[in-house]
């Protein structure tokens, strides 16, 4: 037996590591957001990752605050003093130049929280995002454990629309992002409730979007804000998601080819709220992350 | 036991580029620290030892990709068993000439990814968005090989001395 095993090494390890992809794409159900629900292995090791990644970010906040520390220099005593003084001024300037940036974002969190008094929203620190640059999805650790948090929930900053949960491990979400490839969200033209559905264009360089189905006959001109629609039952309506950029007529002649620019820039959140259900959810209506 | 070495520092590696690249908010550049560890361990003489770590990998790199399950890892091994052809024809150290097929990896595995998601979710969006970011994907590959190439053979070098003195010892 291990005569053979040895003799067919290279052999069996091989199959081993065409398995392990093979296994993951036939017990995956389908590509599109929120349809795959992590295994019960894979959450326990996408929640250790979330961990490191989390530990990261908490520790090297306050490490590149006293980088500047690292370069003092010494000629006397008084020069000394002085620069210790002044080091210790500007990592207190540091510091306080972050807490007012945090405490302006989260003014503009609760202000918007209180602007939506009839969502549930859950706030959410985001720590990390995906490795590939064909796709966008940042990891969120949320904090409030007893949050009940699905696949396909809406994300928001005071801004707008960030993109929906794709995937819940404890105290973790995965959110697609929505100017990732496999994003859509139905939405309507806030001027003339002309309807079509953002998709990701999953561009390298910026977060642009593009409206699909936007009927040739509505008139859509190059700045008019785009909001959700409501329709698809995932995100509630009138949720800023972007600005035209630019309009062109499309090839096949049926549809417009609309460029959009996402409201919120996405490269520099660090804070969300999910939305974990709204008032007229509440009131009966089908919960979004429950659609088949 | 530098095998698993190895193993943990891609890990970690892999783990980290997330955060660092969100911390700095350098959100739209991919460092492609996974695939160059799977070339790294491709082009590795020893296969064995090298295929376990891979299939140690496969896992973590699908989380952190959160792609369509099963394509990151599957364009991973493909790759790898491809190098694994070249592997003898390069010296055991890292060099220039392992960072060039770095990057000529790095486009492999996103032809292999633009394949395989082509015949399982026709998504004109995905494979569009594959092929747009494959040049930026290559070049950041490049770079990032450079640094890490190094790395995991210094980690190796430490580890057993005598493989990185004469290269031979596989």
């Amino acid at each position: 037996m291990k005569e053979l095993f040895d003799k067919h090494q290279n052999k069996l390890i091989v199959l081993i590591l065409l398995l392990v992809p093979a296994l993951l794409l036939l017990t995956s159900r389908s590509s599109e957001v929120g349809e795959s629900p992590s295994s019960s292995f894979s959450r326990w090791g996408k929640g250790a990752m979330g961990w490191g990644q989390f530990g990261v970010i908490t520790a090297t906040s306050g490490v590149i605050g006293n980088i500047s520390g690292w370069f003092a220099s010494e000629s006397t005593e008084e020069l000394e003093r002085l620069e210790l003084e002044n080091r210790l001024l500007r990592e207190e300037k540091a510091r306080l130049i972050g807490v007012l940036q945090e405490n302006a974002r989260l003014r503009e969190l609760v202000g918007f929280k209180q602007g939506y008094p009839n969502f549930e929203l859950v706030p959410a620190r985001v720590i990390s995002r995906d490795v590939t640059p064909y796709f966008r999805v940042i990891k969120v650790r949320i904090d409030a454990s007893d949050a009940r948090i699905k696949s396909r929930m809406p994300v928001v900053v005071a801004g707008g629309v960030v993109g929906q949960v794709h995937d819940v491990q404890d105290g973790w979400a995965d959110v697609v992002v929505l100017s990732d490839p496999r994003s859509r969200i139905d939405v309507i033209s806030q001027r003339n409730r002309a309807h079509g559905v953002v998709q990701g264009l999953g561009h390298e360089r910026d977060y642009a979007a593009k409206i699909s189905y936007l009927s040739e006959k509505d008139k859509i001109g190059e700045g008019d804000v785009i909001v959700t629609s409501g329709m698809g039952g995932v995100f509630p309506r009138e949720l800023i998601v972007g600005r035209v950029t630019s309009v062109a007529p499309d090839e096949r002649g049926l549809f417009q080819d609309v460029q959009i620019q996402p409201a919120v820039d996405l490269s520099r959140i660090d804070e969300v709220f999910i939305i974990a259900s709204t008032s007229d959810d509440i009131s009966g209506q089908a919960d979004p992350a429950e659609e088949p | 036991m530098t095998a698993w070495a190895l193993w943990f520092a891609a890990l970690i590696a892999i783990s980290l580029e997330g955060a660092i690249l969100t911390m700095f908010g350098a959100d739209s550049l991919s460092l492609q620290v996974g695939l160059v560890a799977i070339t790294y361990l491709g082009l590795r003489w020893d296969f064995s030892s090298s295929a376990w770590v891979v299939l140690g990998l496969l896992f973590p790199l699908e989380w952190a990709a959160v792609g369509v399950p099963g394509v990151y890892s599957l364009a991973s091994v493909v790759v790898f068993l491809i190098l694994r052809i070249f592997a003898r024809q390069f010296e055991n150290r890292w060099n220039v000439g392992k960072v060039l097929v770095c990057g000529a990896a790095v486009g492999a595995h996103q032809l292999v990814s633009l394949f395989a998601v082509a015949l399982i979710t026709p998504e004109e969006r995905v494979t569009e968005a594959l092929w747009a970011t494959m040049l930026g994907a290559v070049l950041t590959a490049l770079v990032t090989s450079m640094l890490l190439g190094w790395g995991f053979g210094r980690i190796e070098g430490v580890l057993d001395p005598r493989k990185e003195s004469d290269g031979l010892i596989y």
